[in-house]
């Protein structure tokens, strides 16, 4: 019918993805810090293609990097200037990952997921916002 | 067939995989296998129905329904290329089987490849264009490319072709659901429990349904209907059309200036009562709703 396709596919870990919704909370709550690690487990979890994984892992790079460049020109300080940009790039990429990871975590409920089998956020997600928040703490703390 | 394959047959037809392994017993013949490997995939054991499947091919390596068996196994268990691989070697051997066709397009959009999917999905419409699998393949193609509409749509077409068929009762359901109109996916969702009984993701979705069909949660309709995106986005555009018209009527006249401010004002309430009722009242209601007595069995 066609060339092979899947063949560059992983094979997809057992443990259950996130919705991509609530990690867009915790974006905002706990910044690029927080979002990043996140969001490269849930992308292993949904199994992305080689290219689209990093791909993510790109988008989240820019995020920390876009706070770090808009960071750089404040009269408050490069340390205050992260922090203020930090939420707001970090929510930017959650945005735009889900956009690029959505048909895969709509293929991944359809065909593997179903009704409440997705893994809950809510713990791993505390414990990111909150190192992330210990971590810009220290920073504002320092500045 | 064996008296055992027979019996393990039916068994599989009435969906009683454990009853079926005791039938086979230690048969060891290619069609064991086969029967083996399927009750092992509605076991929901992925490895062992990979191994029987295997195992019959090792005896009988152009055995399409032991390469279809093993492809659908290894895609259950994630390894997507190891499904390509062998379901591609059966239909090289059987081009245009519709089922295989069928299998290999839901491999593809399980594998988020939803071109290649919609490649095999044509072939396998001109080959079987009324078969209730490719019917199913339309609402699973629809629901990965996250086309609401198209979802309805085959699901309809499904039922159409198989009027008792579940996943046809569950995915209209869902669609109907994610329009806003709860009630109808209860009835749909309620039809695919009766249909299979045993199923536990039908149990769930028609119990989350009915309690989504609750008269408490109705003031949550504007956020079934337009989904919470939308719903923003109406929001933000409701609130500069009413302050624009607002700032107009104030310059030609204070009362009328005034009136504006006010119906602003009375929406704004509106739309915060439902704000916090989506995030706070709804959760508690459903909790309240999960645990009254008797729920769960009511779904069933």
């Amino acid at each position: 019918v066609l060339e092979p396709v899947l063949q560059a596919h992983p094979v997809a870990p057992a443990a259950r993805a996130w919705r991509l919704q609530p990690q867009v909370v915790v974006a905002l709550l706990g910044g690029n810090l927080a979002f990043g690690p996140v969001a490269l487990v849930n992308a292993h979890r949904l199994a992305l293609p080689r290219r689209r994984y990093l791909l993510v892992g790109a988008i989240v790079a820019a995020g920390l990097l876009g706070a770090v460049l808009l960071a750089l020109p404040s009269q408050d300080g490069r340390i205050v200037g992260f922090l203020v940009w930090d939420r707001p790039c970090a929510v930017a990429a959650a945005l735009a990952t889900r956009v690029l990871q959505s048909r895969y975590d709509r293929a991944y409920h359809f065909y593997r997921a179903g009704v409440e089998s997705y893994s809950r956020l809510l713990p791993v997600g505390a414990v990111a916002v909150s190192v992330a928040v210990a971590v810009q703490i220290v920073l504002g703390v320092a500045a | 067939m064996s008296d055992g394959g027979a019996l393990a047959r039916r068994f599989l037809e009435l969906r009683r995989p454990e009853r079926a392994l005791d039938a086979l017993g230690e048969s060891l013949d290619e069609e064991s296998w086969a029967l083996r490997a399927e009750a092992f995939l509605q076991l929901g054991r992925w490895d062992d129905a990979v191994e029987s499947a295997r195992r019959g091919l090792a005896e009988d390596p152009s055995d399409i329904t032991l390469l279809d068996l093993l492809a659908l196994a290894e895609a259950k268990r994630g390894d997507l290329a190891a499904a390509e691989r062998a379901i591609r070697t059966a239909l090289e051997l059987l081009p245009d089987h519709p089922l295989l066709l069928v299998h290999y397009a839901h491999f593809l959009l399980q594998g988020g490849e939803v071109d290649a999917a919609a490649v095999v999905a044509r072939e396998a419409e001109r080959v079987a264009p009324d078969d209730s699998s490719v019917a199913g393949l339309q609402i699973a193609y629809a629901y990965v490319t996250g086309r609401d509409r198209d979802l309805e749509a085959a699901s309809r077409n499904l039922l159409r072709v198989d009027p008792e068929n579940e996943f046809g009762h569950r995915l209209l359901g869902v669609s109907l659901a994610r329009r806003g109109n709860v009630g109808g996916a209860a009835e749909h969702l309620a039809e695919a429990v009766r249909q299979d009984p045993t199923d536990r993701g039908h149990a769930e979705a028609a119990r989350a349904m009915r309690i989504e069909s609750h008269w408490l949660l109705k003031p949550l309709w504007p956020v079934r209907r337009l989904g919470p995106t939308r719903l923003w986005v109406v929001h933000v555009g409701v609130i500069v059309v009413l302050a624009t018209l607002a700032h107009a009527a104030a310059s030609v006249s204070s009362t009328a200036g005034v009136v504006m401010w006010v119906i602003l004002g009375i929406y704004l309430v509106a739309y915060l009562s439902l704000a916090v009722f989506s995030w706070v009242g709804a959760p508690l209601v459903r909790a309240w709703l999960r645990r009254r007595p008797g729920s769960r069995r009511r779904a069933r």
